[in-house]
């Protein structure tokens, strides 16, 4: 999401953000500063995980991870770069359902660095095993609780939280700089 | 603490704001403090569980 400040970009990316997660939720979006423009900077959920309720399922716990940095276009313009996510669903337990993650810069096997992928445990495929994805967006996952899981609507969301997702996420539609794995 | 939205639902930490919330977070979910699991993962020796993946992911919080 462009800015013509480092400010206004990180501004532009935090909310649409808030924005999403407002359908769901009214716990708040934390996020890190760092020293400098460039430093990589985190968001948090305030509640951690965040406990919700699905009419399908019954309590499903989201747990945010996400980190990014600002970056000059040029003299007169900055965007937030996403450098890592880990989406985590949890069941009641706090057992590990599914989860969606690009870690570029973090340790594994180096012949799967930089492949957006999930983790979805199910009979003989444990955690470990990498299933590949495209990028994942915050929206989509919200998505995913509010219509698939039927995790309830906050009520000033309930009739257009669909339309405010798709709102909320075109900005990074429009602006990502990649979906898919790429060779460097 | 300070909000970055209208309506204060975006929230930037400082850095001891963010150290205070990550300390909370390593004690409740790892039953160590946020001292302790930054020289673990310092060390390199931190388990593989999404607990640990989830908290690394805040580490930016405690810098």
């Amino acid at each position: 999401m462009p800015g013509r400040s480092p400010e206004e970009a990180r501004k532009a990316f935090l909310q649409p953000l808030q924005r999403a997660l407002s359908c769901i939720t009214d716990t708040k979006l934390l996020v890190s500063r760092g020293r400098q423009p460039g430093d990589v900077e985190a968001l948090a959920l305030s509640e951690d995980p965040l406990r919700l309720t699905s009419a399908r399922i019954g309590i499903v716990q989201f747990v945010l991870g996400h980190q990014f940095k600002l970056v000059p276009d040029g003299r007169k313009s900055w965007h937030v770069s996403t450098t890592a996510y880990r989406y985590h669903l949890l069941d009641d337990s706090g057992a590990e359902l599914i989860a969606w993650h690009w870690h570029p810069g973090s340790l594994g096997d180096p012949r799967l660095r930089g492949h957006p992928h999930l983790h979805a445990p199910a009979g003989s495929i444990d955690r470990h095993i990498h299933v590949p994805t495209g990028r994942v967006s915050i929206e989509s996952v919200l998505r995913l609780l509010l219509i698939d899981l039927a995790v309830p609507a906050r009520p000033a969301h309930v009739a257009d939280f669909a339309k405010v997702l798709d709102e909320c996420e075109s900005p990074f539609i429009e602006h990502r700089r990649w979906h898919a794995w790429r060779r460097p | 603490m300070s909000t970055l939205t209208a309506d204060g639902n975006v929230v930037e930490l400082s850095r001891e704001e963010g150290r205070a919330m990550l300390d909370e977070r390593t004690r409740r979910l790892l039953g160590m403090s946020l001292e302790e699991f930054e020289a673990i993962n310092e060390a390199g020796t931190l388990p593989d569980t999404p607990e640990v993946e989830h908290l690394v992911m805040l580490l930016p919080f405690a810098r």
